[in-house]
């Protein structure tokens, strides 16, 4: 990751709930991030945000076999990579410094 | 007991228009979701869900599209394109104007299947130089005739076929005509 890139909201999240699924496909991601946030995310969104974390190279993929529930077509299970691990730690060190002794501000409404 | 089964189309227009390395993934998921709840749900509700989700995934690709590398390279591409549409729909319209005298049938019927041919000769052309840069000619399309039909350059209001040739079947055809094309080219390798 570079200095001063950051991850995007959307990109933080999948991190996140792809570092808790440990492996998961685009559907099992979209459940875990509705389930914890209340965020109901388009599929095409999941598939788009997962393939630019690839490219960047802070997720792998590998294809499982086709099923005929699936109308034959394969999955595309996904994996946190350690270069997204550090993105992830960068992103929570540059929270936390940002938010650090603001956190007062931030509860009071 | 009535049989159902995912839309058939939705599916087409998903596999139609993203790129490969997803497509079949993303499709998958949402067929396996889709039997999931037609049986916790009703097959109609999930039908809708199904197609709601077609809706919602295509507005991701184009933002997407605009957030990956080399959007820029497409954009271009897309746009010289659109370009050189433009110019040979501009020069058939040039020729059926002097060709054809105004109350004949031809002069109404030929300019939009002119637009649909130019469009999927486009739409065609531009996926083999870059396959995802497809959507931004759809985009220019679409918007182009949205500006034209708010101006009403026309002094004559064009009949309604005409504004849905134009706003619908037009970006339509850029981007099924590749994904005919693919197929074809496909099923002609396996013969």
């Amino acid at each position: 990751m570079k200095r001063g890139e950051l991850l995007g909201s959307l990109e933080h999240i999948l991190l996140l709930a792809l570092m808790r699924l440990e492996e998961a496909h685009g559907m099992d991601i979209r459940r875990e991030i509705e389930a914890r946030t209340g965020r109901d995310i388009s599929i095409g969104a999941v598939y788009a945000t997962l393939e630019r974390l690839e490219e960047k190279g802070y997720v792998s993929s590998f294809i499982a076999e086709a099923t005929p529930e699936r109308g034959g077509r394969s999955k595309r299970i996904f994996q946190l990579r350690a270069a997204g691990k550090r993105a992830l730690q960068v992103s929570e060190e540059t929270i936390r410094s940002m938010t650090a002794g603001i956190k007062v501000r931030l509860n009071t409404t | 007991m009535r049989s159902y089964s995912p839309p058939i189309l939705a599916c087409w227009i998903l596999e139609s228009i993203f790129p490969v390395s997803f497509r079949e993934a993303l499709v998958g998921d949402l067929i396996d979701e889709y039997w999931l709840r037609a049986r916790s749900t009703s097959p109609r509700a999930a039908w809708i869900w199904f197609w709601g989700e077609t809706c919602r995934a295509i507005p991701s690709l184009i933002w997407s599209l605009l957030r990956c590398r080399g959007w820029f390279t497409r954009l271009v591409a897309a746009l010289a394109v659109y370009i050189t549409m433009v110019i040979l729909m501009f020069s058939a319209d040039i020729v059926i104007a002097r060709y054809l005298s105004p109350g004949q049938k031809a002069q109404l019927i030929l300019p939009p299947i002119i637009f649909l041919l130019t469009t999927a000769a486009g739409g065609c052309v531009l996926a083999r130089i870059r396959r995802q840069a497809t959507m931004f000619l759809a985009l220019f399309v679409m918007s182009t005739n949205i500006v034209l039909f708010a101006v009403r350059i026309c002094s004559i209001p064009p009949p309604w076929w005409y504004q849905l040739t134009a706003l619908i079947f037009g970006p339509a055809t850029v981007l099924i005509a590749p994904a005919i094309l693919e197929r074809a080219n496909s099923r002609s390798f396996a013969i």
